[in-house]
């Protein structure tokens, strides 16, 4: 859960403070929780939410920078570290529709049947959404990844759609 | 890397660059944060959670503060609402009350018969997951191993309240219902390799 809400919102600290919310957002409201659902996934939309209100307030309170070393772990400068770069980047950039289904099958592995009882959508809307995100990075990728070594040292996440 | 290089085998790197983003990183004092926070909601411990990242957010939100006074509301109203039958000093008979919420001593001992059926098929699982789930560290292992913890600390927290009040039908109810999720996870556990496959 902690690396959803990393990826969802770019940093540790948010991360970590969302997925606590989200944990107090569930216990509180347990009274409503419905059985015919997974505890699991029903945990995962209120942390989906959670992080989709941090990124609200970021954009109601001004872009918050994320420091890349934040980001990366030391062991993530290898080969793959400009794509990691510019995916990071072309996710952020992505519709938060997109980039959920996006971090949840792919970063994350979840199938899409998971992901549908997640966020709530039938399992052909993750299948298309999957397959919309991925054209969209693709071509974000192709545009950016030949110049990987541009200077930038911070990325922004505004959580708002591009 | 060329935009040319890219384009030969864009979905499979998209996919190998994006497991990638999965990361991993303790923090041990998340849980504890939030095991306390929500022991101060029910109003049961003197133990002050440590908080003050997100009080810091918030210090002088009027939302916050109204939320605030909420949640101590809802508490008091809650914790009344257990504490009354105990006050009550001519209750009637347990199998007499028309309450759907409160179990009769037969329900009671029928649950926990259920109760200790699952205990018995978890240790077993438990047992054969074990191996996996410690050595294991694909995505999926590790996303299953934290959500194996959720599920103990929120079974920790439902026998801490059970024990206060046996007959609470829905506390039971919802035991027996993150027994069987703890199950369910063990089970994928179980059958992670042949998902894989």
């Amino acid at each position: 859960m902690k690396s959803v809400a990393l990826n969802m919102l770019g940093n540790r600290s948010d991360a970590e403070d969302a997925v606590q919310e989200a944990f107090l957002r569930a216990y509180r409201s347990r009274s409503t929780f419905r059985q015919d659902a997974s505890l699991w996934t029903w945990v995962y939309r209120i942390l989906l939410n959670t992080c989709r209100d941090f990124g609200r307030r970021r954009v109601s309170h001004g872009e918050t920078p994320l420091d890349i070393e934040d980001g990366f772990e030391p062991q993530a400068r290898d080969d793959d570290h400009p794509l990691r770069l510019a995916l990071m980047r072309a996710l952020d950039e992505l519709a938060p529709i997109y980039r959920e289904v996006f971090i949840l099958c792919e970063v994350e592995g979840h199938t899409h049947r998971e992901v549908a009882d997640i966020l709530d959508i039938p399992e052909g809307t993750s299948k298309g959404r999957l397959f919309e995100a991925r054209q969209k990075l693709k071509a974000r990728l192709r545009g950016t990844v030949a110049t990987e070594h541009q200077p930038s040292h911070t990325l922004r996440r505004t959580g708002v759609e591009s | 890397m060329t935009n040319q290089g890219f384009d030969q085998h864009d979905d499979e790197q998209i996919s190998r660059v994006a497991r990638s983003l999965h990361r991993e990183w303790d923090t041990p004092d998340l849980w504890p944060r939030i095991a306390a926070q929500m022991r101060e909601d029910e109003g049961s411990t003197p133990v002050k959670p440590d908080t003050t990242r997100l009080r810091w957010r918030y210090p002088s939100s009027p939302i916050w503060r109204l939320a605030a006074a909420a949640a101590v509301l809802l508490t008091l109203g809650s914790v009344t609402w257990l504490a009354w039958p105990r006050v009550d000093t001519t209750p009637p008979p347990r199998a007499a009350v028309d309450d759907d919420r409160l179990l009769t001593d037969e329900a009671v001992a029928e649950i926990e018969r259920a109760e200790a059926q699952y205990v018995r098929a978890i240790d077993e699982l438990t047992r054969l997951t074990k191996p996996k789930l410690e050595t294991a560290d694909s995505p999926l292992i590790v996303s299953l191993r934290e959500r194996l913890m959720t599920i103990d600390t929120a079974i920790d927290e439902y026998q801490m309240e059970i024990d206060r009040n046996r007959f609470n039908a829905h506390l039971r109810q919802q035991l027996l219902w993150i027994y069987q999720e703890k199950r369910r996870t063990l089970e994928q556990v179980q059958e992670s390799d042949r998902n894989a496959l």
